[in-house]
């Protein structure tokens, strides 16, 4: 019916029909948010095209064997964290890169003239590369799980079900993932404010 | 008032903590813990710090991706299709997509680039001739010269250039005969009379050509601040991305150099332990001569 929007189950099933035009509008529902997860975990703007570009091949793939036990979006991430968990191991080194000093990710990607203030955007762009640093001093299950909750809005039973650990904890990563972050940020001298509970 | 005293909340406390920070506790757990936190400075210094990492972490987004997945003129992904066909044709069966390729992707961006040079001028001309429509502007190219007239001038102070030949009959008779200067006058008004005849015989191809002279100046430095622009975040990426290989390059180069010297000093031990061998058995040798000798 024009005008209303279909459910990723619905585009499912008519994927698995074989209509493509489907899948590409599963494509373009999610792949913003399956990249941003994917350059969250692993820190790399080219790795994590790869492995949201993957993500979708592997998802057409083995769309006919998706019963529908759990969310479209789940099943995705579950790609998503798998594949960058295989980069990982296959690189064997830190996930996160340092971005070099005189070069803006943020910025070099913008699509437009930025428009906020200079200043504006200088406090944007350091505190991205710290947040980037202090993401990396993580290890690798708080971080997914703070970038999972912080990021994607997964509930804490869908997240302990997507990296397959207890309720509990998935609880206790965020708590102590915050808490490092907190130590780490104060390290790197960023304002962190302080506000009432 | 609040206790200052180490934190006495009896159940998991980090737990309660993450439960209360992300709205995910049911009312009474909520109202529980929001009067122990009236109570405990620790446990609301704590929820209160870590509600600001989280406003920190907000603040945190990827950059857009440079080449995301690219999407045709009808939303088709076109990149997707591009790497299915790719990876075999098992797969690039999977899509009867129309062949969206970038090209098209290109030219849904950027309908304008793909006007020709002479279509953009006369859209230019177009957007000032509705212009000069709306300000009521009247040009007109006579024998006697240019008249440009606009709508909210009157008639007689309109700015003419005319012909020489209507003006200076009428500006002489006007003059005082007597005055002294006259002469000097006169020639001055003979010499502005030809130069502005010159002129007005080349003013109207001057004025058609200037015009679009200054759209296609305009357009040019557009296009010349917009391809700047690409050479100067193209040139970043390249900086970035050698960035990114030297350091592999470094850590590699030094991950090796860390191999070698640990060879060469275990090959040295090895040649140190055989030059000590080799150097008590010479001594255990010579020892033996000596004795052999002291004997005879």
């Amino acid at each position: 019916m024009p005008g209303m929007t279909s459910t990723d189950e619905e585009l499912v099933a008519r994927s698995v029909g074989g209509d493509t035009d489907s899948f590409n509008e599963l494509i373009l529902r999610w792949e913003r948010p399956i990249y941003a997860l994917a350059y969250r975990t692993i820190g790399r703007e080219e790795d994590a095209r790869d492995v949201c570009q993957e993500t979708f091949l592997r998802a057409f793939r083995a769309l006919p064997g998706f019963r529908g036990q759990a969310k479209f979006s789940s099943w995705l991430y579950r790609i998503t964290l798998n594949l960058c968990r295989d980069w990982m191991r296959r690189e064997r080194r830190a996930p996160f890169i340092q971005v070099p000093e005189d070069t803006d990710p943020v910025e070099m990607a913008a699509a437009t003239e930025p428009s906020e203030a200079i200043e504006d955007l200088v406090a944007r762009r350091d505190l991205t590369r710290i947040v980037e640093r202090v993401m990396e001093r993580l290890p690798e299950e708080q971080r997914t799980a703070i970038v999972l909750k912080e990021y994607h809005g997964l509930t804490f039973q869908e997240i302990a079900d997507l990296v397959g650990c207890p309720l509990s904890t998935v609880k206790t990563r965020l708590y102590q993932g915050l808490t490092v972050l907190r130590r780490e940020l104060a390290k790197e001298g960023a304002s962190v404010p302080k506000t009432w509970p | 008032m609040k206790n200052h005293a180490p934190c006495s909340y009896a159940g998991d406390r980090d737990r309660a903590i993450v439960d209360y920070l992300y709205g995910e506790c049911d009312p009474g757990e909520r109202t529980a813990f929001e009067s122990h936190l009236d109570a405990c400075a620790a446990c609301s210094a704590d929820v209160g710090s870590l509600r600001g990492v989280r406003q920190v972490l907000a603040g945190w987004a990827p950059p857009e991706p440079m080449r995301a997945l690219d999407h045709g003129r009808a939303g088709t992904v076109v990149q997707v299709n591009d790497v299915v066909e790719a990876r075999g044709p098992r797969l690039a069966a999977v899509t009867s997509s129309p062949p969206v390729g970038s090209a098209a992707a290109a030219q849904s961006r950027a309908p304008l680039a793909a006007l020709p040079a002479w279509a953009r001028v006369a859209a230019a001309v177009l957007c000032v001739g509705v212009g000069a429509g709306a300000a009521n502007l009247r040009i007109n190219y006579s024998p006697d010269g240019v008249t440009v007239r606009t709508g909210w001038l009157d008639a007689p102070s309109a700015a003419v250039i005319t012909s020489p030949s209507t003006a200076p009959t009428a500006l002489a008779s006007d003059r005082a005969p007597s005055a002294p200067w006259q002469a000097d006058l006169v020639a001055l008004e003979a010499r502005m009379r030809t130069e502005m005849r010159d002129r007005t015989t080349h003013a109207p191809e001057v004025a058609t050509a200037s015009l679009g002279q200054v759209d296609q100046a305009a357009h040019d430095a557009d296009l010349l601040r917009q391809v700047r622009t690409l050479i100067q975040r193209s040139e970043q990426r390249q900086e970035t991305e050698m960035a990114m290989r030297v350091k592999t390059l470094m850590n590699d180069v030094q991950a090796q150099r860390q191999a070698d010297m640990l060879r060469i000093n275990r090959t040295i031990g090895t040649v140190q332990n055989n030059t000590g061998m080799e150097v008590l058995r010479q001594g255990q040798m010579l020892r033996s001569l000596a004795v052999q000798v002291s004997q005879r």
